[in-house]
């Protein structure tokens, strides 16, 4: 049941975007995703296809991942596609009945629908070739300089990265929890919003009391071992840019001017 | 005629990954009503699973379980009626206690069972007596305010309160220390004796089955190794320590005895056996 | 400030976060936002820890869930504003659930309206996010309050 569910997006490999820097992959997505939002015609999503296609080639992972990204807003997307096409006022080009689609309606709708399918594998990208862990230290390290505004990357970090640790765990613990109370008739299933919601008690108490329980052993055992806080904690592998690093970034920002030249001129 | 039955029982997790893992291959056995059964096996060979089919959690792939006249394996069985037949009690139950008071808690199954607050609430009380726990004393404390043992006391009345025909406890006596392991064990017993209902008790100490079994059943990599009664089965020692499992303390004594060239003609499973014994045969000599 | 209990405390909070936006995935990435996690806002109530703790708990579920990016800073950014919210209106339980909802109608409404193109008013997307928040933090926050009150030295 849960535990059929592998823990986070991301799928094993050894190509060039699996060992690029997180940040250099995280600043990217960003960057790519903004620039989506520049973008006017269908042209310009042409070329974005094409730099994301190019990507997702290097980074061998395989078709059916990159759509399974698509899943969980398959719905939004047919769901905006549809009203798009058919309540958008315009030159009529078919009509069914009383539903017109106008040609207006028929861009408007392919048009939002590439953006969002675009915007969607593009990030889902990243998770697909950066474990969650290195994720979050290519966070800390990004949030680092706002430290002199107060941020604590550090400690944010350090959240990060015990949450993740304590993820499968707390899963193990909900399902045991569930499966008791299962066996003691609760039914988390059936029955309008309100009543489940009530069913979602015993299993929300038990669990907070395990997690809390957990927290206090586990602070316990870090200051056991003299754990301090974070300012100058070294750690095993620091992450360092490197020359693929720095060719990606000069590839993004060939992208952004490819886009941006295409907008003005064509 | 029999209160279970269990018929070609196979189940398979996570099937069509690659990582599919045969939990459960053709089981089968049959237990008759009000018998104990015991149930042996080391991690992985399969007990939670094949406890958790006895109770509707998991369906099987293929095979049939038919408990009291009902196959709780086709489909248009609910849920509700396999909890009012088969309780199931897993290992640390305290972690289920929710409610904000004991009463409240044990009164969570009865009512989730369609009974009403009356009802439920004689329930409570004859639960909360059977696990060897006080009424007036404990029944408007907030669970969580009670030392372990009375925790996991409160957890096991939860299900008990629900009268099942069929009440499976998973290890109860995980994590106690002897005495309180002693006592929980004594109170399963009152349990059956009170209720007569079917008890099938997974457990890791043969001591515990060998005392208070009618019937074992072996578990070893999903499949059922053994089944027969505590005399049967633990004589098997050769098979039994092939499967990495041990004697009772009083068979293993016995055991180590007869090694020693002394004629034991009985099966003695249990301390009090072994003392007659050992009286026979310093009285004969 | 940032002692280790108080890590723990947040970390924690963040576990049980993505913990439930998980294993009750399809209530909570399908078209209904009914995020059972979402109940978990009314915890600034007992312990601030739960700021930085919802925050990082709706980071982590984004980069173990498949939203992504986008959802990842304005859900995470909403989440943070109403945690804050939610701590100081903590001397009054009922109101504790509010700031969630505002924040999520509005930041969340935003972003499907001007990042997806969902094409409804803008008002519509907020109140459509607002519904689902106000299930969420009402109808399973709010009690989950009540109960966990009487539990209150678990977050000392």
């Amino acid at each position: 049941m849960i535990r059929d569910i592998t823990l986070g997006q991301y799928y094993p490999g050894s190509s060039i975007i699996h060992k690029l820097d997180p940040r250099t992959k995280i600043i990217s997505t960003f960057i790519f995703i903004i620039t989506l939002f520049l973008v006017k015609d269908f042209l310009g999503y042409l070329i974005a296809t094409i730099a994301l296609g190019t990507t997702i080639i290097i980074s061998r992972v395989p078709l059916k991942f990159i759509l399974k990204g698509l899943k969980p807003i398959f719905l939004i997307i047919i769901f905006t596609f549809t009203i798009n096409m058919f309540m958008t006022k315009g030159t009529p080009l078919i009509s069914l009945g009383f539903l017109t689609i106008s040609k207006e309606g028929l861009y408007t709708a392919v048009f939002m629908g590439v953006r969002l399918v675009l915007l969607i594998i593009g990030s889902s990208l990243l998770t697909l070739t950066t474990k969650p862990i290195n994720l979050t230290d290519g966070i800390e390290k990004l949030l680092r300089p706002l430290r002199k505004i107060g941020v604590p990357a550090h400690e944010l970090a350090m959240m990060m990265t015990i949450a993740l640790r304590f993820i499968p765990t707390l899963l193990e613990e909900t399902d045991k929890i569930m499966k008791a109370q299962m066996a003691r008739g609760a039914d988390f299933e059936s029955g309008n919003i309100i009543k489940r919601a009530k069913a979602l008690i015993p299993l929300l108490v038990p669990l907070f009391i395990s997690a809390f329980r957990i927290a206090q052993d586990l602070a316990m055992a870090m200051e056991a071992r003299c754990y301090k806080g974070g300012d100058d904690r070294t750690r095993m592998n620091e992450m360092k840019l490197q020359g693929k690093d720095v060719a990606a970034f000069l590839l993004m920002i060939v992208f952004v001017a490819i886009i941006l030249l295409q907008r003005i001129y064509f | 005629m029999y209160l279970i039955e269990v018929k070609n029982l196979t189940h398979i997790y996570s099937e069509g990954m690659p990582y599919q893992t045969s939990a459960l291959t053709d089981v089968s056995f049959n237990v008759k009503p009000g018998e104990f059964v015991g149930i042996i096996g080391h991690t992985g060979s399969g007990k939670s699973t094949l406890i958790q089919h006895l109770n509707g959690l998991l369906k099987p792939k293929s095979g049939k379980i038919i408990i009291d006249n009902v196959d709780i394996t086709s489909k248009d069985i609910k849920m509700r009626d396999i909890r009012r037949k088969i309780g199931l009690v897993f290992q640390y139950p305290e972690y289920q206690l929710f409610e904000e008071t004991v009463h409240k808690d044990i009164a969570f199954g009865p009512l989730n069972l369609g009974l009403s607050q009356e009802e439920a609430d004689m329930r409570v009380k004859e639960a909360i007596s059977l696990v060897g726990l006080d009424y007036e004393e404990i029944a408007l404390r907030s669970p969580f305010e009670l030392s372990g043992g009375q925790k996991r006391r409160v957890a096991i009345a939860g299900v008990i309160a629900m009268k099942p025909q069929v009440l499976i406890l998973d290890e109860p006596t995980a994590g106690l220390d002897p005495k309180a392991h002693s006592d929980i064990l004594k109170m399963v017993e009152k349990i059956h004796k009170t209720e007569g209902n079917v008890i099938i008790l997974v457990s890791h100490n043969m001591g515990d089955i060998a005392a208070l079994a009618d019937k074992v059943l072996v578990m070893d990599g999903g499949r059922l190794a053994l089944c027969g009664s505590p005399e049967d089965v633990f004589s098997k020692e050769d098979l039994l320590k092939s499967l990495g499992l041990a004697l009772p303390p009083a068979a293993e004594f016995i055991s180590k005895l007869k090694g020693k060239g002394i004629n034991i003609s009985s099966k003695p499973l249990t301390v009090e056996e072994v003392e007659n014994e050992l009286y026979n045969i310093l009285n004969n000599n | 400030m940032k002692n280790t209990k108080f890590l723990m405390q947040a970390a924690i909070i963040s576990a049980i976060y993505a913990v439930l936006t998980i294993s009750l995935m399809p209530f909570s990435y399908g078209i209904m936002q009914v995020r059972i996690s979402e109940a978990l806002t009314i915890l600034p109530y007992f312990t601030p820890a739960a700021i930085p703790g919802l925050f990082i708990g709706c980071l982590v579920s984004n980069i173990v869930g498949p939203y992504g990016i986008i959802d990842m800073i304005f859900g995470s950014g909403a989440t943070l504003i109403a945690a804050i919210g939610s701590y100081f209106l903590r001397f009054k339980p009922i109101l504790v659930p509010l700031p969630p909802i505002i924040a999520n109608a509005i930041i969340i409404g935003s972003m499907l309206y001007f990042a997806y193109g969902v094409p409804f008013p803008l008002p519509a997307c907020m109140l459509w996010v607002g519904l689902g928040e106000l299930i969420s933090c009402y109808a399973i926050g709010y009690p989950l309050l009540k109960y966990l009150d009487k539990y209150k030295k678990i977050f000392n």
